[in-house]
């Protein structure tokens, strides 16, 4: 509110803005008032410029006419006493070079041409004498209506009788109650009253003036009849035309009031980071990151203990399917082009779909907090469309996120340890029955060799190799499996870690961004609100 | 007269109690104007028609009213001689009615038979001598619901005069008191000026006068010299093209008013002879008196019309709001039907176990399968941690109820969105924010639904378990085993449940019908699945059921309020009652 008043320009700006923003969101009948404003000032500065328009409104027998006879001083307007006198606009031109334009554009055919100057100062001007507001002829009205709102500057004429009545000045001045600057309100046939009496009534204008919002109007006494005071309007007037800023501000103020109208959309808060995180869960479950995650950690498992278990049951392993693989996510995988193959990951199940649905709903509605119902509602459309193309892209994302699907370089040592135990174990075994099957072949029996010392004296050796590889075979198998529950678990976690980058930023481009985009919308609209109406 | 009128006063007490009970709460386009229209009908039953309906014979009223500026308080001071109500260049000028009477009248005004809703305070005249410009009391706006008595003996007997504030100032109440007044009126004496005969508003009251049949007097103040002649006929064609033909035109030139502010009495000779005339004749009185009545009776059936109408479109945009906001929860359960289909709601990881669990002919996975089940159960047994059965049923649960409560969600969503749209819907979304989401039970009362769906599944299979082998066979499975392929049956098939379809629906599914027909036979299962699918529809039409009947919080008091059709009625009723009453008296 500190800076400057905004130009014309500026303001004509901000108001396009605002239509070109809003649409569809500002309700339709205010949009279309403000797309014509920005034609008609497109219009009106397309037209003569150096001439000021001024209009004279007023109601029937207040001594419009009259009043622009005296100002002309000649007879161009037909006063009379039948009411409604006026019914069609009259216009007086001084300087009429390059005015008919002008005057094609406001629809005024009775044209009156002046050669004398109206005024040293403003040598181009038009003067309107319009039909009445008030009378029975709702024609009347709708010619005035109309050009109230073309005239550069507008001249409110009241008498002693009418200067209070509700229909000029609700539904005439009060309207145009941000045009003060090209204002001027006259009280005709002051010489009616008597000299204490017109004081009093002047005053009392003043203050009904003040009421309908314009507070720094001059009130101007004035008799057509008599001549008084038509030199202070007539001077008036010039003031206003050889201010070269006439037709901006009224064009300024036209802009004021339509873009009081419109609805101020409110800014959007910054969205928090928060919200965006518990957004990203919902979405990351209901995409299967856990799923994912765990099967990393399973396959893992699953592929320790086919290479470091005890191979005489280990093989059974084999015969399931790696978790990591059935999702279309195992290690086979490399080489493919995941931009071509979605995972095999199952589709969204009903209720995932509705999970991350309500994630981005709650997420919208915390985002539009700030700004009204329209806003809120078009970023929620831009949301639901969002929520049409997101799983396909999740599972794109999930499908291109590098998983820690290797093994471990211990498995290989541990894996020639299972296997020359289990030869050791075998060969042991071996001997065993061979030694015990020898005399039923008839052949002479071997002793078999014993330890000697220690604490396994007497044992005999192939035994004690069988043993040995049994024992060292399931320890080994057991201590792998520990170690590689411990593994998965961090793979587990560094899977999920990716997994939840991935899915972030596909929520940030695909809902944070958008979302946040259309929130943006109503911010401009709400600043470019406040230069025009400022 | 009092015995004919005992029922149609009483069809008017009913009547006005059904007009201030109108109901028109809701925004709607032209509301604004209705509501108007109910409170003015009320108004003229109470200031007028009610107190000349039970005594046709009492005083007339007449009302002197007209534009601000016009000179409708210096005729008033001229009619009686002496200066009663300021006038004066300010305006607006009058604030406070004036209501003059003959001294024998007094009973009937001081009482609140009349104008019930004014104040009465007893004025006194000023001193013969006192300036018009500072005769009674300053316009004071704190006094405007006062109405002011005074006695004088110019005044006709059996004929008050209201001196009426302007009818157009910008003063507010100062038109809303003259319009209250003029309809309280039996007669109008209507006052306007050479420049402001062709003024829009005074010719909309002068149309509703014609259109209530009141005598009406014209006075044409402030003619300049000479103008008369061009302006009478203009004024006459004029009142002839709106009904008024009739009314006789009272011209007074524009002359200078005297020292205290007064117009020569020889100005408002004719005004002043015309209604001395109608106070003199007993039978001129009644016939205005009567003639007004009927006319105000006419008038107050075409204004009940208009109410009963507005009423009706009242209930009519609450109706098709329930029914838009109800089209959103239909949509909402079509997509539960949806979700609830060809296995949308089972895609899902889980699902796989479910295959491992029930098994396959493949050896191997056999195999397998014992293999993984016993170290499931075994690991349930140790860990706790849920067996697959019991995941898959849990995934179901969650899946359903997150599905559920998001179609509320959505519905109540579109809902408040649609009601946004409008300016009515709009101020019914702000009273209740409540309304743009799901209400907040909703989770926890799907989860119970969801339960209550499971026992009537058990209750279903038990009820069909009927023989022995069957219960059995059950038995050996466990009743949950079952209870979750018969979800997952419910879940996998479509709507029309042949098996074709199940066959597309996927392997888990198969499993699962497999299972229940090596227990039940096909038919049965085809049975007991569409049984358990309506069960379940219905269940969430109850519970979106309720979710709609939120918005009777909202709409319902937006209900109360005499119905159209009583409006209708009770108009109607009145009129025959009148009809008859005046039929009894000729």
């Amino acid at each position: 509110m500190s800076a400057a008043k905004p130009s014309l320009d500026e303001r004509i700006a901000a108001l396009r803005t605002v239509t070109e923003a809003g649409a569809g969101r500002i309700p339709s009948e205010v949009l279309d008032d403000a797309r014509a404003l920005l034609t008609q000032t497109e219009a009106r500065r397309s037209r003569s410029p150096e001439h000021t328009v001024v209009g004279v409104f007023g109601a029937t027998g207040s001594g419009k006419s009259s009043l622009v006879n005296a100002l002309v001083g000649d007879e161009v307007a037909v006063a009379h006493v039948r009411r409604p006198t006026t019914s069609q606009a009259l216009a007086v031109t001084w300087e009429a070079a390059g005015a008919s334009e002008l005057l094609d554009w406001l629809e005024v055919r009775e044209r009156v041409e002046r050669s004398t100057p109206f005024d040293s100062r403003a040598s181009k001007l038009v003067l309107v004498d319009l039909p009445d507001v008030d009378s029975v002829e709702a024609s009347n009205r709708a010619v005035a209506e109309r050009l109230a709102g073309q005239v550069d500057a507008l001249i409110w004429v009241v008498d002693p009788q009418k200067y209070a009545d509700d229909v000029l000045h609700a539904q005439f001045i009060a309207p145009h109650a941000k045009h003060a600057a090209v204002t001027l309100v006259v009280l005709n046939q002051v010489d009616l009253l008597s000299a204490d009496d017109r004081a009093a009534v002047a005053k009392s204008l003043q203050a009904i003036v003040e009421r309908d919002g314009l507070p720094r109007a001059r009130v101007l006494p004035v008799s057509a009849r008599t001549g008084e005071g038509v030199d202070a309007l007539r001077q008036a007037i010039g003031d206003l035309a050889a201010s070269k800023v006439v037709r901006d501000a009224r064009l300024s103020a036209d802009v004021q009031t339509i873009a009081a109208r419109i609805d101020d959309p409110g800014s959007p808060q910054k969205v928090s980071a928060k919200s965006i995180a518990r957004l990203r869960d919902e979405v990351g479950t209901a995409a299967g990151v856990d799923i994912v995650a765990s099967a990393v950690a399973r396959s893992y498992r699953k592929r320790s203990g086919q290479a470091t278990g005890w191979p005489l049951v280990s093989w059974i392993g084999r015969l399931r399917a790696d978790p990591l693989t059935r999702l279309g996510l195992g290690p086979k995988r490399r080489g493919d082009d995941p931009d071509v193959h979605r995972t095999s990951m199952p589709l969204l199940s009903a209720g995932a779909q509705a999970r991350m649905s309500m994630a981005v709903r709650t997420f919208t509605d915390e985002a539009g907090a700030g700004v009204s119902a329209p806003w809120r509602a078009a970023a929620r459309t831009t949301a639901e469309q969002a929520l049409d193309t997101l799983p396909a892209t999740l599972d794109l994302a999930i499908a291109r996120t590098p998983l820690p699907a290797k093994g471990s370089w211990w498995w290989v040592l541990v894996g020639i340890v299972q296997w020359i135990a289990t030869i050791a174990g075998l060969g042991g075994a071996l001997w065993l029955v061979g030694t015990a099957l020898l005399p039923t072949f008839g052949l002479p029996a071997f002793p078999l060799p014993t330890v000697e010392e220690g604490p396994f004296t007497g044992w005999a050796i192939p035994t004690l190799l069988l043993l040995a590889a049994v024992l060292v075979g399931i320890v080994l198998g057991l201590l792998s499996a520990a170690l590689s529950a411990v593994a998965a678990a961090g793979r587990r976690r560094r899977a999920r870690r990716r997994l939840l980058t991935a899915v972030t930023e596909v929520v940030q481009r695909d809902v944070v961004t958008p979302v946040a985009t259309a929130l943006e919308q109503a911010r401009a609209v709400s600043a470019a609100l406040q230069i025009a109406r400022r | 007269m009092t015995d004919n009128s005992a029922p149609a006063i009483l069809s008017l007490e009913r009547l006005r109690a059904s007009l201030a009970d109108a109901g028109l709460t809701l925004d709607l386009d032209g509301v604004v104007t209705q509501r108007e229209a109910a409170a003015a009908a009320v108004r003229q039953i109470d200031d007028y028609i009610r107190p000349r309906l039970a005594d046709l014979d009492a005083p007339l009223l007449a009302v002197v009213g007209g534009s601000t500026g016009s000179g409708k308080s210096t005729i008033v001071n001229a009619l009686l001689g002496v200066a009663t109500t300021r006038a004066g260049v300010i305006r607006p000028t009058t604030r406070q009615p004036i209501l003059v009477h003959a001294p024998v009248d007094a009973g009937w005004f001081a009482s609140d038979r009349i104008l019930p809703g004014l104040a009465r305070v007893r004025g006194h005249i000023s001193a013969p001598g006192t300036p018009a410009s500072s005769a009674g009391d300053a316009p004071e706006e704190s006094r405007i619901g006062e109405l002011m008595l005074l006695e004088h003996e110019s005044v006709p007997r059996s004929l008050a005069i209201i001196d009426a504030p302007d009818i157009d100032s910008v003063a507010d109440e100062n038109r809303a008191l003259a319009t209250q007044l003029l309809a309280a009126a039996d007669l109008w004496l209507f006052v306007t000026t050479a420049n402001r005969y062709a003024d829009a508003v005074p010719w909309r009251l002068l149309e509703s006068a014609a259109a209530r049949s009141i005598t009406v007097g014209i006075v044409l103040n402030r003619v300049p010299p000479g103008a008369l002649a061009e302006i009478l006929p203009d004024l006459q064609s004029m009142l002839t093209d709106r009904g008024l033909s009739d009314a006789p035109i009272f011209s007074i030139e524009e002359q200078h008013l005297d020292e205290l502010g007064m117009l020569p009495a020889s100005a408002v000779e004719r005004p002043r002879e015309w209604l001395s005339s109608i106070a003199g004749d007993r039978a001129e009185r009644s016939r205005i008196a009567a003639r007004t009545l009927s006319g105000a009776i006419n008038e107050l059936d075409r204004q009940v019309v208009v109410i009963a109408d507005a009423r009706q479109q009242q209930l009519d945009w609450l109706d098709a709001a329930r029914a838009a906001a109800a089209a959103h929860y239909e949509a909402a359960l079509e997509a539960v039907d949806a979700a609830t289909q060809n296995g949308a709601l089972m895609r899902g990881e889980v699902l796989a176990r479910w295959q491992d669990f029930v098994g396959t002919s493949d050896f191997f996975r056999k195999v397998d399968s014992w293999f993984s089940a016993a170290r499931d159960r075994a690991t349930a047994w140790i860990t706790g941690k849920p067996s697959p059965v019991v995941e898959v049923e849990t995934q179901i649960e969650t899946g359903l109820q997150t599905v559920i409560v998001d179609q509320a969600g959505r519905a109540a969503a579109a809902a408040w969105a649609g009601l946004e749209r409008s300016a009515a819907g709009k101020a019914i979304a702000e009273r209740h924010p409540e309304l743009a989401s799901e209400s907040p039970e909703l989770p926890q009362a799907t989860t119970a639904m969801i339960r209550e769906w499971q026992g009537a599944l058990m209750q279903l299979i038990h009820d069909n378990a009927g023989d022995k082998r069957i219960r059995a066979r059950i038995l050996s499975l466990g009743l949950n085993v079952v209870t979750v392929a018969l979800m997952i049956v419910v879940f996998a098939s479509t709507g029309g449940l042949t098996g074709g379809e199940i066959a597309i629906a996927g392997g888990s599914a198969v499993l699962g019908q497999k299972l229940l027909e090596t227990i039940f036979g096909e038919d049965a299962v085809r049975r007991l699945a569409s049984e358990a699918r309506e069960d379940l529809h219905a269940r969430v039409r109850v519970l979106f059921d309720a979710e709609i009947a939120r918005l009777s919080v909202a709409f319902e008091p937006l209900r109360f309020g005499a119905t159209p059709d009583s409006l209708r009625r009770e108009s109607q009723a009145l009129l025959d009652d009148v009809a008859r009453a005046a039929g009894d008296n000729s």
